[in-house]
């Protein structure tokens, strides 16, 4: 058991090394224009030059690889380009807000979810199932930063329920949390739907149904826990999806989070931090992974999970 | 100072301003401040430097005003009055030497009282290389400043990178910079310049404090210290700006609002919703998509007050590159582009340009007439200059700017009727500002704000060869023509105002004949005021000025 | 209005329909080649494989794509060496369509390998598969001629949804301003370019939004058509 988590462990590490490498790789095929970004407008000759000393654009790629990573391994993501801020520090002030909404997003969607995918298996192939199947698919074919146009304009300024826009207060982030919960619904009501549908022909249930366990429990208690544990598991991969959807409703909402800093640092070419939050959510999401794998082995361990 | 006529023309506009404005409450009776409040604005993108001598973007100017104070400063008439001189300078007979009297007792936010070395010290960091300014020609006329630029050249070159090092090389000062005494400044020019007042009541001549600057080092931009109405409380970059009231302002009573805080990062859209349910008090510019919408609704038509726009959006013609190194071929540009229809998009809201200056400034000609829309004339013209089959060419536009991409769009489909096929080079944020546009860029939509009406001040940045440089050139026509240098330098000298007007509007014939830029159109627009946002003073020229502002709710 | 609105959505369904699907079939190549070859020869391939499957699917494809697109700043690699002046291996990044469906295509390839494998794994263990591996049949032969056609509905299902993916995301890249170039209009630009006067006309985000979706939700459900009638057909 113990070495298979170390596998895990080793494996995760591996898994960061190589996305280092390769963003690294992506975004410094030619370094050229970096030093006159960083300069600014106006440097001289002899500025950018020292730039180029400084940052070691002229060494060989290999060695400037070697630096990254082991600048890397001391948690230091370089410094944005234009502001001179550390990158590590930059993402971790925007990280409060990006995860306060998707924590408001989950709690919302799985609250709907949850209840629509059990009562959809519960009355498999009726017409609340097959609705809720359709609705299901609008909701993962909406275009994430249309939907949340679309409801920043009815709900906050036409109907005046929710502000408009910025964080200045929990009560900011419920309308976009709400736009994110509406993207992922779909999903997972499904998701829980065909679980429990698969758990609910298992022999496990059919042994407590046959010990006279009543339906209710029958669904609520056994299946449903069940259910539940792939849920986690993809919850848990989701990651990077969710900040998929994250970036684009911080971006109409205004938020101060990462998915904003990502969308700015794209237009300001400022190449640290658009590696810093690529490399940053890989974390993020192999973190997420290895928690979700632990756990999952851990509440049932009678299911071998394939490394 | 200012002719009579242009100060009467000012004055009819202002009036035209305020008459429709009228529907505001504010009227004619003003009322008596109300403390406290917090003032809510909002940017699209970030500023990059508050430090004086880099504050370059219209935003970074209003903010500036905030923390900062200038010599001298405009009057809701455009006439120069004194700010932190005691009064307007006294000026010797020959024009060369200015003496400034002190006001007594200003502090700078950390309590230090503001002496007349403080000026010394801050002009000399324009002109010192190591510092980057922007804005070095505006004090180049100074009695030493050349040599004094040389020496602190020579000193990088030795090694000497920071400008806290100890100088070593002569002149260690600029002579005509002394302060005589503790409150008092005297300058002295090399030649008589006719601006120079003006240029000191604008941002360029913010005074800042020596030891803070030493201190902080290239983080003053961002931690800047000052002696204006307020101080910068928090700086979060990308994501919020807040001032905080100054306790050491020397205006007592002063400023009335307690805070004032910037959001960073709403567009255009959401900013109007914003405003339109009362989450922000101030917008600069209302877009020519909301004005029919706003101007129809009983509430908001009267938060509504008019700018004539002081800027020309233009389209620099790199002069040095070919195609358009051939003066036919950039009159054949003015007249393939149907520049009336660009202003349609606007609503009509503007008029066309006949070259780079408005009605706010001082030397307009209305009777000069802008480029017919004649694409057969540009045919022609083409054909006769070698490009009978037209060329490609490529155009850097800012992909934020509404207004740009609009003119672009034209632009493109205009120029690609007569065989110009222009493909779009779109940039964002920082990247705006970078690059080496001599050798690189041929075309660049772009505009330019005045800081004062004076004419030069536009003409003196967009047209001078004299002053083009390679990197962080304004001038991105890179134009430059013996005859317009020439009557630069009679107009810089010319104190007469009537002389004056006659020598920049030479200059401005001149330059409408090389067609150094696609002049394209001037925008009026509006701003919006909350009804709760009270004591904002419209400016012709600048975005208005909210230090004084006050929130009565 | 009205109509020029309608007329420029149906004008830029051509490039957005045409990215989705160009890059859909880059990531289905992608996809199902790694599939393939994880299921089938297993082992240490199939392991290496996976793994580097997992290691993609951690970036978030539209922070990567995003990531891709800042780079596409008109830049030139050189793939040969400094000495060799073999210009033809110059590569020219700019932002167009063929970039662009290229990193879209490059982003969503790693969501189909675990159910493109999934299959092979299973046909694989078919009689017929294992008789025709007895006759002698060799490897690639097997690949081609038995495993392939019989995964077939599988990969069609896979590429219905893929390409909804794709157009969302070509839709986000376009909105954010580093899709396709001007003046090529799309959706996901034609809603960028519309936010400024969206206030005062809705309709102008309105409408592009809603034919992304209808044609997003068609996909959707015929991938999800597809399925059901490929599982009733196996019961």
């Amino acid at each position: 058991m113990i070495r298979r988590l170390l596998m895990r462990i080793f494996w995760s590490f591996m898994t960061l090394l190589a996305t280092a490498v390769l963003t690294f790789l992506l975004v410094n095929v030619v370094p050229g224009d970096a030093a006159h970004l960083i300069a600014g407008p106006k440097a001289s000759p002899e500025v950018i030059a020292q730039i180029r000393e400084t940052y070691h654009f002229d060494d060989p790629l290999i060695v400037r690889l070697g630096h990254y990573l082991a600048q890397l391994a001391h948690g230091d993501l370089g410094q944005s380009y234009v502001t001179e801020q550390p990158v590590t520090q930059a993402i971790l002030t925007r990280l409060p807000t990006t995860a306060a909404l998707s924590a408001i997003a989950v709690v919302m969607w799985m609250v709907i979810a949850v209840p629509l995918g059990v009562l959809t298996a519960r009355f498999r192939g009726s017409w609340f199932d097959r609705g809720t199947l359709i609705i299901a698919t609008v909701s993962l074919s909406l275009p994430a930063f249309w939907l949340a146009r679309m409801m920043q304009y009815w709900l906050a300024y036409k109907l005046g329920w929710f502000p408009v826009a910025l964080f200045r207060g929990f009560g900011h982030l419920l309308l976009p949390g709400m736009v994110l919960a509406i993207l992922f619904i779909g999903y997972y009501a499904r998701l829980i739907h065909t679980n429990m549908c698969e758990v609910l022909e298992s022999d496990y249930i059919r042994t407590a149904r046959a010990k006279g366990v009543s339906e209710q429990a029958v669904h609520f208690k056994h299946a449903l826990r069940n259910a539940m544990i792939p849920v986690v598991t993809i919850l848990g991969m989701d990651v990077a999806g969710l900040l998929g959807g994250v970036l684009f409703v911080e971006n109409v909402f205004a938020l101060p989070g990462i998915g904003t800093l990502a969308v700015q640092s794209v237009f300001n070419l400022d190449v640290p931090i658009i590696m810093g939050t690529v490399l940053f959510s890989a974390m993020l999401v192999v973190f997420a992974n290895l928690v979700v794998d632990i756990l999952y082995r851990w509440i049932d361990p009678r299911i071998q999970a394939a490394f | 100072m200012i002719p009579k006529l242009a100060r009467f023309s000012i004055a009819l506009l202002l009036c035209a301003r305020i008459a429709l404005g009228a529907g505001a409450p504010e009227g004619a009776q003003p009322q008596a401040p109300k403390r406290g409040g917090v003032l809510r604005l909002d940017t699209s993108s970030d500023i990059h430097s508050l430090d004086p001598t880099a504050i370059y973007s219209a935003f970074e100017g209003i903010v500036g005003y905030m923390v900062y104070r200038s010599l001298l400063d405009f009057d809701q008439n455009e006439n120069l009055i004194p700010m932190l001189a005691e009064t307007l300078p006294q000026i010797s007979a020959d024009r060369l030497t200015y003496t400034f009297p002190l006001r007594r007792g200003v502090r700078f936010s950390n309590g230090r009282e503001v002496v007349a070395d403080d000026w010394v010290y801050s002009i000399e960091r324009h002109l010192d290389p190591r510092n980057n300014s922007s804005y070095s020609n505006y004090y180049i006329n100074i009695t030493g400043a050349t040599a004094f630029k040389e020496a602190r050249e020579k000193e990088q070159l030795a090694g000497a990178a920071s400008p806290r090092a100890p100088r070593t090389i002569e002149p260690k000062t600029v002579a005509g910079l002394r302060a005589i005494d503790r409150h008092t400044l005297q300058i002295h020019l090399e030649r008589p310049d006719a601006i120079f007042s003006d240029v000191l009541a604008t941002p360029v001549s913010f005074v800042v404090p020596r030891e803070e600057v030493e201190r902080l080092g290239g983080a003053f931009a961002a931690h800047p210290v000052g002696c204006g109405p307020f101080v910068l409380a928090e700086w979060s970059p990308g994501r919020s700006i807040r001032l905080d009231r100054n306790p050491n302002y020397f205006r007592t009573g002063e400023p009335h609002l307690d805070h004032v805080d910037i959001a960073i990062g709403p567009d255009a859209a959401t900013e109007i919703m914003m405003f339109e349910r009362g989450e922000l008090d101030y917008v600069p510019m209302v877009s020519s998509a909301d004005y029919l919408r706003l101007k129809r609704s009983p509430t908001l038509r009267n938060c509504m007050y008019p700018l004539v726009g002081g800027d020309v959006i233009y389209i620099s013609l790199n002069c040095e590159l070919p195609p358009f190194n051939d003066a036919r071929v950039r009159r054949a540009m003015n007249h393939a582009v149907d520049k009336q229809r660009i202003l349609k998009t606007m609503l009509n809201r503007g008029s066309v340009a006949h070259g780079l200056l408005t009605p706010v400034n001082k030397s307009y000609n209305e009777k000069m007439a802008p480029y017919p829309y004649d694409p057969d004339k540009a045919r022609e013209l083409l054909a006769e200059a070698g490009y009978a089959k037209g060329f490609e060419t490529e155009l850097v536009v800012a992909a934020d700017s509404e207004l740009f991409m609009k003119a672009a769009l034209v632009v493109q489909r205009d120029l690609a009727a007569v065989g110009v096929k222009v493909e779009f080079k779109k940039i964002q944020g920082q990247a705006l500002y970078i690059g080496q546009k001599r050798k690189t860029v041929s075309m660049e939509v772009w505009d330019w704000s005045p800081n004062f009406s004076d004419p030069e001040d536009t003409l003196n940045v967009l047209v001078n060869g004299e002053r083009i440089t390679d990197d962080g050139c304004n001038n991105t026509a890179f134009y430059s023509s013996d005859k317009v240098n020439r009557l630069f330098h009679m107009g810089s000298a010319e104190f007469d105002p009537s002389k004056r007007l006659r020598i920049y509007q030479r200059i401005e014939e001149q330059v409408f004949d090389d067609a150094p830029y696609l002049f394209l159109i001037q925008v009026d627009s509006d701003e919006l005021h909350q009804p709760w946002l009270k004591g904002v003073k419209p400016r012709a020229i600048w975005p208005s000025r909210l230090e004084n502002a006050w929130i009565d709710r | 209005m009205g109509r020029d609105i309608l007329a420029r959505v149906i004008y830029g369904a051509r490039v957005s329909l045409t990215v989705g699907i160009a890059a859909m079939l880059v990531a289905t190549l992608i996809g199902v080649v790694i599939g393939l070859l994880a299921g089938f020869y297993g082992g240490l391939l199939e392991n290496g494989l996976l793994r580097f499957t997992d290691m993609n699917l951690s970036l978030p494809a539209i922070l990567l794509a995003i990531a891709f697109a800042a780079v596409m700043d008109g830049r030139i690699i050189h793939l040969h060496p400094a000495a060799l002046p073999w210009h033809f291996l110059d590569v020219r990044l700019e932002r167009g369509m063929v970039s662009l469906f290229l990193i879209i295509g490059f982003v969503s390839w790693p969501g189909m390998v675990r159910v493109v494998r999934g299959q092979v794994l299973e046909v694989k263990e078919r009689p017929f598969v294992e008789a025709a591996r007895a006759l002698g049949a060799s490897n690639t032969r097997l690949i081609w001629r038995h495993v392939l056609p019989n995964i077939l509905p599988t990969i069609i299902v896979l590429a219905a949804m893929n390409t909804a993916n794709t157009i969302l995301l070509e839709a986000g890249l376009g909105y954010l301003g580093i899709g396709v170039p001007e003046p090529a209009a799309t959706w996901g630009s034609m809603i960028a370019d519309g936010q400024p006067y969206f206030v005062t006309a809705p309709h102008i985000v309105i409408v592009p939004g809603i034919a992304i979706l209808v044609t997003v939700l068609a996909l959707n459900l015929l991938g999800q058509g597809l399925q059901d009638a490929m599982e009733t057909r196996r019961q």
